[in-house]
């Protein structure tokens, strides 16, 4: 008897330690995951909780590939909402200092980037940012739709109508 | 004591009236009907997804025939969808109704008006009733913005086997007219089909000669011989695209509940009733207290929730009916029906889960995508999308 009281006994406790360790951290999904902009700022995709989100992940020295998308479906779409996100691709210790001085000094100030040092969002959603990633968040929270790529005519087409069927059936 | 009175012999309150013997055999009702029989001159039909094991079962008496696949046919895609479709029409209909309600349906009694406690009947007879249920058909819907499926179905006898051995909801091969037109065929028998000329059409007046005239032209071209018309029928349904559900929500004159198409319970884009008139048949015969209070409170219920699940179908048809030019609406339809089995069969029972909506409007659309985003977004031709 002892020794399957023992046995049940042992499992009980890798489960409770098992409970503990996503308590402490994997409870916290990235959508709740806080990001910090180049000045400072937390934001995260919880908190815009209710709204369409396109939340745009790409490494942080390719910034410039985004502007076309924001141009293009922030005119189509002025009550979408936005979540800059620059990944930070670099082997070795990331200076943050100076990779937020360099945001604060190239980025229009309005436009907020959340720097994404740990590579969160690359890793969990397997993304390649070398290119723009644009990540369709419905008002529910879900992941309506992902596309990678610059701007183009055709997949502008595209996102456009996902936006805009999530838009009329909000 | 006092009976339920449902006045209108359509499908809405036969199936009421089935499902409500049934369950509470006790009851006393009455199913008032101005022809000589239930159901006036109709097939209806249903996906197997549209209904649940247990609604399945209550029905299965009442079906004319069953078929284990249909099909689909457009210019450039065919398709056999493997799902399960079902038919009744007015004759198995008003047989198993009437041979199960025996005295409580009443035949030949044109209702001339009717309160929440009684009804007066044409011939100026009043009969008093604890609730009465008007299920008299589809009524003008002031402050919807409609287009129209419109059909004229003739059911023919031929001179040899058809060939068919499922139905085939869509042949839209045809040449097209005034929107977006297909054939619909339900083989009832090795050389009885129902062939339906059908049509989503921004006008609501039907020229039935002319699809007379189609429908012979179509069996012809497929060298089908027509040995006998049996049975026409012909339909004009609302397809809304846009409006204000609040008069479905009120009770008719006089508190009276309305059930059916007169309560615009039916399906968004398809126009399909019998799933809706299934689901409220067993919500009312499942409440505690069959009362005036209890029903109406019901029906507002079902009402309010079909209008809020719809809301994806009412975008459909917008873009069907404003994005896409009449003679290319054909292109939409054949682009949904790209979709896998289980999507189409939820869309048909209009339980749409999940991103099922953005699934459907995903992808290349078959219409001018600055046309598609400015009816998505409600915005006026001229602006930019």
């Amino acid at each position: 008897m002892t020794p399957i009281y023992t046995e049940a006994v042992r499992r009980g406790a890798c489960t409770l330690l098992l409970c503990f360790s996503f308590g402490a951290s994997g409870a916290q999904t990235l959508a709740e995951r806080e990001l910090i902009d180049q000045w400072g700022y937390p934001d995260s995709l919880a908190s815009h909780s209710g709204q369409t989100v396109m939340v745009l992940v790409v490494d942080v020295r390719r910034l410039g590939t985004i502007q076309r998308w924001q141009e293009e479906l922030g005119a189509r779409f002025p009550e979408l909402r936005w979540l800059r996100i620059g990944d930070l691709d670099e082997p070795g210790p990331v200076d943050l200092a100076r990779v937020r001085d360099t945001l604060q000094r190239r980025v229009p100030r309005g436009a907020a980037v959340l720097v994404d040092h740990e590579r969160l969002w690359a890793s969990s959603l397997d993304l390649d940012t070398r290119q723009p990633n644009l990540l369709l968040y419905a008002s529910d929270g879900q992941l309506a739709g992902r596309w990678h790529g610059r701007w183009s005519d055709t997949l502008g087409d595209e996102v456009s109508l996902a936006v805009a069927t999530l838009m009329a059936l909000r | 004591m006092k009976p339920v009175i449902l006045a209108g012999g359509g499908l809405a309150n036969s199936l009421i009236a089935w499902r409500l013997a049934e369950v509470r055999p006790d009851l006393p009702l009455l199913l008032l009907e101005s022809g000589p029989q239930l159901g006036g001159n109709h097939t209806w039909s249903f996906h197997g997804s549209d209904l649940a094991p247990a609604q399945h079962k209550w029905m299965a008496p009442l079906l004319r025939r069953s078929w284990a696949c249909h099909e689909v046919r457009f210019p450039n895609r065919q398709r056999i969808i493997a799902g399960s479709y079902h038919s009744l029409d007015n004759e198995s209909l008003h047989a198993a109704v009437s041979g199960r309600l025996g005295e409580r349906v009443r035949t030949g009694a044109p209702v001339r008006s009717l309160a929440s406690d009684h009804v007066v009947l044409e011939d100026g007879s009043v009969l008093e009733a604890s609730l009465v249920i008007d299920g008299r058909g589809a009524q003008a819907l002031p402050g919807f913005t409609l287009a129209w499926q419109k059909f004229v179905g003739q059911l023919v006898e031929l001179d040899a086997p058809h060939g068919l051995d499922h139905p085939v909801l869509m042949d839209a091969t045809v040449e097209q007219h005034d929107g977006y037109r297909f054939i619909y065929l339900l083989p009832f028998s090795e050389s009885s089909v129902l062939v339906e000329d059908t049509y989503y059409s921004d006008a609501s007046d039907l020229d039935a000669a002319a699809l007379r005239e189609r429908i012979a032209t179509y069996l012809a071209a497929r060298g089908w011989r027509v040995r006998t018309v049996e049975r026409e029928e012909s339909g004009v349904l609302p397809i809304v695209l846009e409006g204000n559900p609040g008069p479905l929500l009120e009770a008719g004159p006089g508190g009276v509940v309305t059930v059916g198409m007169r309560a615009g319970l039916f399906h968004g884009t398809t126009g399909y009733s019998l799933p809706q008139a299934v689901a409220l048949a067993d919500a009312l015969a499942a409440l505690p207290a069959l009362d005036v209070a209890s029903a109406q409170a019901c029906v507002r219920q079902h009402v309010r929730e079909l209008w809020r699940s719809q809301r994806v179908f009412r975008l459909l048809n917008r873009l069907l009916f404003r994005a896409a030019d009449p003679g290319a609406r054909w292109r939409v339809l054949e682009h949904f029906y790209r979709l896998p089995e289980p999507l189409i069969g939820r869309f048909y029972a209009g339980r749409l889960q999940g991103l099922d909506s953005l699934r459907i409007l995903s992808g290349r659309p078959p219409v001018p995508v600055s046309r598609a985003l400015r009816v998505m977004l409600g915005r006026p031709a001229g602006t930019r999308a």
